[in-house]
Parts: C-alpha cells; sequence; structure tokens
C-alpha cells in the first residue's frame, strides 16, 4: 500500500511530464520555435495550474474529469496543429488549449494535500514529473511523434486505474468523506 | 490514510516569517536562476541536446532534493542557507565557468559533465524548494493557498524575463537579488545584516559586467584556444542561448552561439563563400534568402551579386550583436538591397508568399532537435515550394560527406527527398561538405569548379547527384518522427569529450 501512496503522485508526475513536453514539441515543431512559443506553454501551463489549485480543486468533479479535460486540450492542440500548422494567428485558442491541460495539476494538488504531506506529494509528483521529461525527449528522439500521442494515454490509464486501485476510488476525494480538502498538518 | 502530523519543531512559526511571501518570491527566483543555470551551463558543456537534458535533470533532481530535506531543515538554518545561496547564485556565472577552465587546464574537461550536474541540485535549485513543504507540513499555511501563491511568484519570474531579460544579465540579477533579500527580510533576518547584504549586492552588481567579460574570455581561450589577450566585446543570454563575441589581439573577431563557434577566421569565411558567394555569383539571383544570420557575411557575399536579399533569424540578439560588432564582414550599414526579419525560419517559409532564386542556410548544426528540423525533409520541401524555377538551395552538410558519415548523408538524404539534382563539394578548406540542390541546377559541375578554383580553394571534391544517391545509400532522411541523429551527434558530441 504504501509502495501505491508513492507511486500514484510519481504518476501524476509522469503524465505531467510527458504533457508538458509534449506540449512543447508539437507546438515548436508545428507552430513556431521562437520564445513566444515558450512563453504561450509556460505561462498558460502556470495560469492554468493558478486557476486549477485555487478555484478549479473545489468543483465537485472527480479527479478523472480534470484527466480527461488535460487529454482532450492536448489532442486538440495536436489537430488544430495538424489543421493549421504555422498558423500563429490562432495562438489564443492554443493558450486556452494549454491553460485548460494545466488545470488538472493544480486540482491534483489541491485535493492530495489532504492525504499527502506537502513533502512526499511534492517530492513523488517532481520525480516523476523528471522521469517523464526524460522520457519524453529520449522516446521521442528515438521512435518520434508517435510517441507523444500514445505515452500521455497509457500514463493516463494508469494514473487513473492506481487512483482506484482497490477499486473503492480511494483517492476520489468528491466521494470521501475527506472532501474537502482540510488544512494539514 | 496517511499521517500528517509533522514535529512543529522542525516547522516555522507564523510570528516569525511571511510564508506566501517566501513561496511568492522563492517562485519567481526559481524561474530567473533556471534561466541563468540553463544557458550557462549549456554553453560551459558546450550545448548539445543531451546537455540540455542533463542540465534540466541536475535542476529538477535539485527540486527533489529540496522537498525531501524539508522536513530535516531547521528554522536556524534558513537564513544562513539564504546568505549562502545569495552569494553563489549572484556569482554563477563566474565561478562555473573558472571551474571548467580549472578542470580543462588540468586536462579533465570531461569532469565538468560530472562535476557540475552535481553541484547544479546542491547550490542551485534545491533551497527554494525546501520552503513549500516546509511551510505547508509545519501549519503555517494550507497547500493549496500558498502552493497558488508559488505559482503566481512563477508567473512573475517568466513576465520579468520576457520584459526585461532583453536588458542582461545584470537586470535579471537586479530582480533575484532583490527577491532573495526580500526573504530573507521574511525570515526576519537582522536589519544590519539585511542592509549589508544589500550593499554587497549593489556592489557585486556595478562588478558583474566586467566580472562577467573577464572570466568568459578566460573560458573562452582554455577551452577554444583563442589567442592569449583575447577580450570579449559583448556577452548575453538570449531567449534562445548565450551569444559572446570575441576579439583576439590582432582584431579577428568570434561569434560563438551556445559556446559552440559559429564564425571567426579562415574557415568562417569559406564557409561563407561556398553557400553565399558562389551560388550568387552563378546564380545572380533577383531574390535571395539567408536562413540564419550568424555574422551575415553570407548574406553581405550574396548581396554583392544579388537584387534583394532577406535573412531570416530567430534571434535577435544574434542579429544585433552582428550588425555592431560584425560591420566589416557584413558590410550592414552600407548595403541597402537587404532586409532583416525576426522570424523562426519555419514559421516564415511557411507564410510567405514570396520566391527566392537562391536560399542559403547558415544555421548551426544539428546538435539539438530544434536546429535539427532545419535540416529535415520536410523543411527542405517547404523551401523548395518557395523556389523560383531554376533555383537552388545552398545547404550545410555540417560534416563530410562519406559512406561510413551519417550525418551528412541523412542530410543528403532530406534533401533528396525535395530536390531532384543534389550536388554535393567537400571543402579542404572548410572541413565540411556543402550540397546545392535544385529540380534543375542552372550550373553544372564545371562552373562550381571554376568558382572554387577562383575563391581560391584548391583542395575539393564535388558528387553529381548520382555519386551523392550512391553514397547516401540506405541512410534515412531526417524527419520530425527520425531525430534519433539528435541522439547519435549529442553522444558522439560528448564521447569526444571525454576522449
Amino acid at each position: 500500500m504504501e509502495l501505491t501512496r508513492r507511486f500514484y503522485p510519481a504518476l501524476t508526475g509522469l503524465l505531467l511530464g510527458l504533457l508538458q513536453t509534449g506540449l512543447f514539441f508539437q507546438l515548436t515543431f508545428t507552430l513556431s520555435s521562437s520564445f513566444r512559443t515558450f512563453l504561450l506553454v509556460t505561462l498558460c501551463w502556470l495560469i492554468g495550474s493558478a486557476v486549477g489549485v485555487t478555484y478549479a480543486a473545489k468543483l465537485r468533479f472527480p479527479l478523472e474529469i480534470f484527466i480527461g479535460l488535460a487529454l482532450i486540450a492536448y489532442f486538440a492542440c495536436a489537430i488544430l496543429l495538424k489543421i493549421l500548422p504555422f498558423g500563429t494567428q490562432v495562438w489564443p485558442v492554443y493558450a486556452v488549449l494549454i491553460a485548460l491541460t494545466g488545470i488538472y495539476p493544480g486540482v491534483f494538488f489541491a485535493r492530495m494535500a489532504a492525504f499527502y504531506t506537502a513533502r512526499d506529494l511534492f517530492l513523488y509528483e517532481n520525480n516523476g514529473f523528471l522521469i517523464g521529461l526524460i522520457l519524453g525527449t529520449l522516446l521521442f528522439m528515438m521512435f518520434g511523434r508517435v510517441i507523444l500521442f500514445i505515452a500521455p494515454v497509457f500514463v493516463a490509464v494508469m494514473v487513473v486505474k492506481t487512483g482506484d486501485i482497490r477499486h473503492n476510488r480511494a483517492y476520489d476525494f468528491t466521494r470521501s468523506a475527506d472532501y474537502p480538502p482540510r488544512p494539514a498538518g | 490514510m496517511t499521517s500528517l502530523s509533522i514535529p512543529r519543531t522542525f516547522g516555522l512559526s507564523r510570528s516569525t516569517i511571511t510564508p506566501a511571501l517566501i513561496v511568492f518570491f522563492g517562485g519567481a527566483n526559481l524561474i530567473l536562476i533556471q534561466w541563468v543555470l540553463v544557458r550557462e551551463l549549456t554553453t560551459l558543456l558546450l550545448g548539445t541536446e543531451l546537455v540540455t537534458l542533463l542540465v534540466t535533470i541536475s535542476y529538477f533532481l535539485g527540486l527533489s532534493l529540496g522537498y525531501g530535506l524539508a522536513r530535516r531543515i531547521r528554522r536556524a538554518w534558513l537564513i544562513p542557507l539564504a546568505v549562502i545561496t545569495l552569494i553563489l547564485h549572484l556569482t554563477l556565472p563566474i565561478w562555473f565557468r573558472l571551474v571548467v577552465t580549472a578542470l580543462d587546464s588540468m586536462g579533465l574537461y570531461a569532469l565538468a559533465f560530472l562535476v557540475l550536474p552535481a553541484l547544479v541540485p546542491l547550490v542551485i535549485s534545491s533551497f527554494y524548494s525546501v520552503f513549500l513543504p516546509l511551510l505547508v507540513d509545519s501549519g503555517e499555511g494550507q497547500l493549496p493557498v500558498l502552493y497558488g501563491v508559488e505559482l503566481l511568484g512563477s508567473i512573475c519570474g517568466v513576465m520579468i524575463l520576457f520584459l526585461l531579460g532583453g536588458l542582461g544579465l545584470q537586470t535579471v540579477f537586479v530582480f533575484y537579488a532583490m527577491g532573495l533579500l526580500l526573504i530573507l527580510a521574511a525570515l526576519k533576518i537582522q536589519p544590519l545584516p539585511l542592509v549589508a547584504l544589500a550593499i554587497m549586492s549593489v556592489v557585486w552588481l556595478l562588478i558583474l559586467p566586467s566580472a562577467n567579460k573577464w572570466s568568459n574570455a578566460i573560458w573562452y581561450m582554455q577551452i577554444h584556444n583563442l589567442p592569449s589577450g583575447t577580450t570579449t566585446l559583448f556577452s548575453s543570454y538570449s531567449a534562445y542561448q548565450k551569444v559572446d563575441v570575441l576579439q583576439g589581439i590582432g582584431g579577428e573577431r568570434y561569434l560563438f552561439l551556445d559556446g559552440l563557434e559559429h564564425f571567426g577566421g579562415v574557415d568562417g569565411s569559406q564557409l561563407n563563400v561556398i553557400l553565399g558567394r558562389i551560388p550568387a555569383q552563378l546564380l545572380q539571383p533577383e531574390n535571395a534568402l539567408v536562413i540564419g544570420a550568424g555574422s551575415m557575411e553570407m548574406a553581405a557575399m550574396i548581396a554583392d551579386s544579388a537584387g534583394q536579399v532577406t535573412t531570416v533569424e530567430i534571434d535577435p540578439l544574434v542579429v544585433n550583436s552582428s550588425l555592431r560588432y560584425f560591420d566589416s564582414v557584413n558590410q550592414m550599414s552600407s548595403l541597402d538591397n537587404r532586409r532583416i526579419v525576426i522570424d523562426d525560419a519555419k514559421h516564415y517559409i511557411a507564410n510567405t508568399s514570396d520566391r527566392y532564386d537562391l536560399v542559403s542556410t547558415d544555421t548551426p548544426a544539428a546538435y539539438a532537435i530544434q536546429t535539427a528540423t532545419l535540416y529535415s525533409a520536410s523543411f527542405y520541401q517547404a523551401i523548395a515550394a518557395h523556389l523560383n524555377p531554376g533555383g537552388v538551395l545552398a545547404a550545410n552538410l555540417t560534416s563530410s560527406f562519406a559512406p561510413d558519415d551519417e550525418v551528412s548523408r541523412r542530410i543528403a538524404a532530406s534533401l533528396l527527398t525535395a530536390f531532384d539534382e543534389v550536388i554535393v563539394v567537400t571543402s579542404q578548406a572548410a572541413g565540411w561538405s556543402f550540397a546545392y540542390a535544385s529540380d534543375d541546377l542552372p550550373f553544372d559541375r564545371a562552373a562550381i569548379e571554376n568558382a572554387l578554383r577562383a575563391s581560391g580553394e584548391t583542395g575539393f571534391v564535388i558528387f553529381d547527384t548520382p555519386a551523392v544517391r550512391a553514397v547516401v545509400g540506405d541512410a534515412r532522411p531526417i524527419t520530425l518522427d527520425s531525430m534519433d541523429i539528435v541522439l547519435h551527434i549529442s553522444l558522439d558530441w560528448i564521447q569526444d569529450r571525454w576522449n
């Protein structure tokens, strides 16, 4: 059980690392490699996370909904890039899509605060995120863009399954007595 | 589900700190120091994609280290740690360069690939990541609130870089020092030490430009064997890379991007002759495009024989430094048939309606994924679509074209997906091979030979299209789905340093 406890935030971090790497590669390849793209990804992700942690976490939707929203926004970016390569005139759309992807980590941290110490939560998530960055970059170089599409979906399924590992939705706080999150400590 | 009780003796009390202030400036400073770290370390380790990845790994390992140590950090340690951090970070570019210079002078440059990434987690990123878990787990604030504030700090850090990063390292460090001093104030450091640290920071920031140039020149003289007495004319971080201009005692100037020589001496000029002057003389293009600015000597050479030359460059800092320090080679101040566009070349080609008689490339080798896309089949196909009938692409193969050379064969394979004819020239003077590609080359092998001889090139080999196809053999074109070439180049590059 302790292993699963650690594994879950790490898996989430892995998913976030893959999503961020994937967004960055996709957008720099087929939108623009300019600093504006870096800015777009970084700022909108951070803004999405801020919205997630302060507002969206209070909504009574299960975490899976936000994972789904992140994946839908991620693939919407990919589809839009395919339809309109180098179409920088629609950057506000990308901004919204990236921010929607970024909401999930914000909600994740806010809700997990009730079940993990902040130290454990950030440590395990960051380790997973780091592995996501490394794997996303290396696997992309070795196997191409298909990795950017398969890996996030695969890991997202694992995240959902791990969150539901005991088939009692142990991490679905909207359905537990511990929701809404309470101050830790 | 899990125990959340953390001994409060290790925590902070609300009466002694302002948690939100600390995590806000911590978030901002993490972004600022990452900006400096990535550019400096990538340069010192002679940036390739794997080096960038290595630096990123080190940075995030530091975050994990900070998170992991958070519950062991005592309140009394925070102020000394913050003071040490202030000193180490404000001097980071200087002492990192001196460490690498010292290692190289002992013949141990390769150790830098271990020492610097090992130092980063300990002295760069771990300090700031201690605060959030420490404050939350000791009951000084709720995670959603403090994490939200830290994210806001990070957003401010990004905006500082976007709006003011172009003003240089000194400006970034002004904000960085202010942030860390405010953290110290929030930690309730005594007023006198705080004022002393503020004064020291101001003095250091005034000295920094000189120290920066001095240590930069020391590093380049040691690592790139530049002549003794070489000085730094210009050194700055752009949004994309570190840009350095150095000058030898004889007045010769060098342009380095992320520590890699982009222009300097005769070799660099010969590259511009083969990719710029020769095709321009043979074609007399009405409209020409140069992809990548560098010293802009190539554009000047083309402008001598062209109606109009457009240079497209993603990094405005490269253009500005080139205009300012390389006017003697690019004659920008006197030529009136040239223009410069600041844009990503892929984006520019995809969106322009202009067509060209000659497109020449002056881009860094495929050391990183982003630069590798400029050698991809899809990019060459996009260029081909913007050439007039009989138009020519002059491209760098970035190594010596041979059956056992993967890089040049794969670039040539990319060219063959977009053009019917590809002639490759291997120049002894430049040390690399170059290609002229077109669907209908308007000049032949003999014309190239004559032009090369006229340029003073004596030792060269020319491969016509059938020979190019034979050497390329089964080499795969570079595509967005086959970037393994970057991995190979990065590994070879690091391996060379070890050997």
